[in-house]
């Protein structure tokens, strides 16, 4: 009786240790968050915080379901999908890399930025382009990446991960990604 | 005989192991950087290296007026409230408005030859979607009176003014630059 106490015991203390280091959490992306990303924009959605870590850490996001009706109203999950822009349009991963119009590749796709607490706490900070003087503080193009279906990856420092839409022309959008983010 | 035919060589030695040149850069060369920008106007190019090495870019001459009242800047810049307005220097941070120290100052970004060898690559900002392969505002530092900078791989450093409205810009800094 004794051992089965001490026994039940350690299993609720490994439990509880086990939640205490891993966090997880469920968000919506709208399908119109472009964080005012790429161009031209037709409005300006903020990106949606997901987690904030308090130090490094491991985080995972993996998609779980939910459409985008982008396009004449094609569904759209979220690895995106590839279409020629021409000369017109500049989509957020685009922007990230400096360049514009061609084929853009992950069209709609969900996509992520982590932002370090020193910018993310600033006052003033709002998750937009940084670059569009549309915020006092915002965030840096070339820090987007893609997400797709899912990604892990380590962030050395406290800060928030931002999630959204890799477009830029979004008021003709609908739906979202629900996703489930982790952090160990 | 002997004397002169050493300095002769010490000469040529230093000019193929230095390139130097002077460069003009105009008042209104913002690179349509920075928020809002109203008029395209490329870097300039003002050294291209071929490989690791240092390049210097020296302040000569020249003040810069940034229109509206007439204020005229040297390369460090003047202090200015920016009210809403995004410098391009603000840009590569990400920050826009209020108070600045470099309003109009010299500017610089070095972009590797992959990029600027690229057939549609122009020396402007490369997130206005003006441009198909453009230059990123993380690319850009300040150069003021004078910047060395050690640089790992063949590509070509450009200069510019640190100002969004350029319209009603004149005058021009006057470098020397050199490199390897």
């Amino acid at each position: 009786m004794k051992n089965t106490r001490i026994v039940l015991a350690l299993l609720i203390f490994i439990a509880g240790a086990m939640l205490a280091a891993s966090a997880q959490t469920q968000v919506f992306v709208s399908g119109q968050a472009n964080g005012a990303f790429g161009g031209p924009i037709d409005m300006t959605v903020p990106y949606v915080p997901s987690v904030t870590v308090t130090g490094p850490a491991t985080i995972t996001v993996t998609y779980l379901d939910g459409m985008i009706s982008d396009n004449n109203g094609e569904e759209i999950g979220p690895n995106g999908e590839d279409l020629n822009c021409g000369h017109t349009y500049q989509m957020p991963l685009q922007e990230a890399r400096g360049i514009a119009g061609g084929v853009c590749h992950n069209l709609d796709a969900l996509i992520g930025v982590f932002v370090p607490q020193a910018r993310a706490g600033h006052q003033g900070f709002s998750p937009l382009d940084g670059t569009k003087g549309v915020t006092r503080v915002g965030i840096m193009p070339n820090k987007l990446f893609l997400i797709g279906e899912g990604k892990t990856f380590d962030v050395a420092e406290a800060g928030t991960l931002y999630l959204g839409i890799n477009d830029c022309w979004v008021s003709d959008n609908g739906g979202g990604f629900n996703v489930d983010v982790t952090v160990q | 005989m002997k004397k002169a035919a050493l300095m002769g060589f010490l000469f040529l030695a230093i000019a193929a192991g230095l390139a130097q040149t002077q460069i003009t850069v105009p008042g209104n060369a913002s690179g349509y950087f920075g928020n809002p920008a109203e008029k395209i106007v490329p870097l300039v190019p003002a050294i291209a290296v071929a490989g690791p090495g240092t390049i210097t870019v020296t302040y000569i001459s020249g003040t810069v007026n940034l229109g509206g009242d007439g204020i005229l800047t040297g390369p460090n810049g003047i202090p200015y409230n920016m009210g809403g307005a995004q410098l391009p220097l603000q840009e590569a941070k990400g920050v826009t408005g209020g108070q600045v120290n470099n309003f109009g100052a010299l500017m610089g970004a070095f972009i590797p030859q992959s990029r600027t060898s690229c057939k549609s690559f122009s020396a402007i900002d490369g997130t206005k979607h003006a441009v198909h392969i453009g230059i990123r505002p993380v690319d850009l530092f300040f150069v003021g009176e004078s910047k060395t900078i050690n640089v790992t791989e063949a590509g070509t450093l450009f200069l510019g003014i640190n100002d969004e409205g350029v319209v009603d810009n004149s005058g021009e800094f006057v470098v020397e630059v050199s490199g390897p």
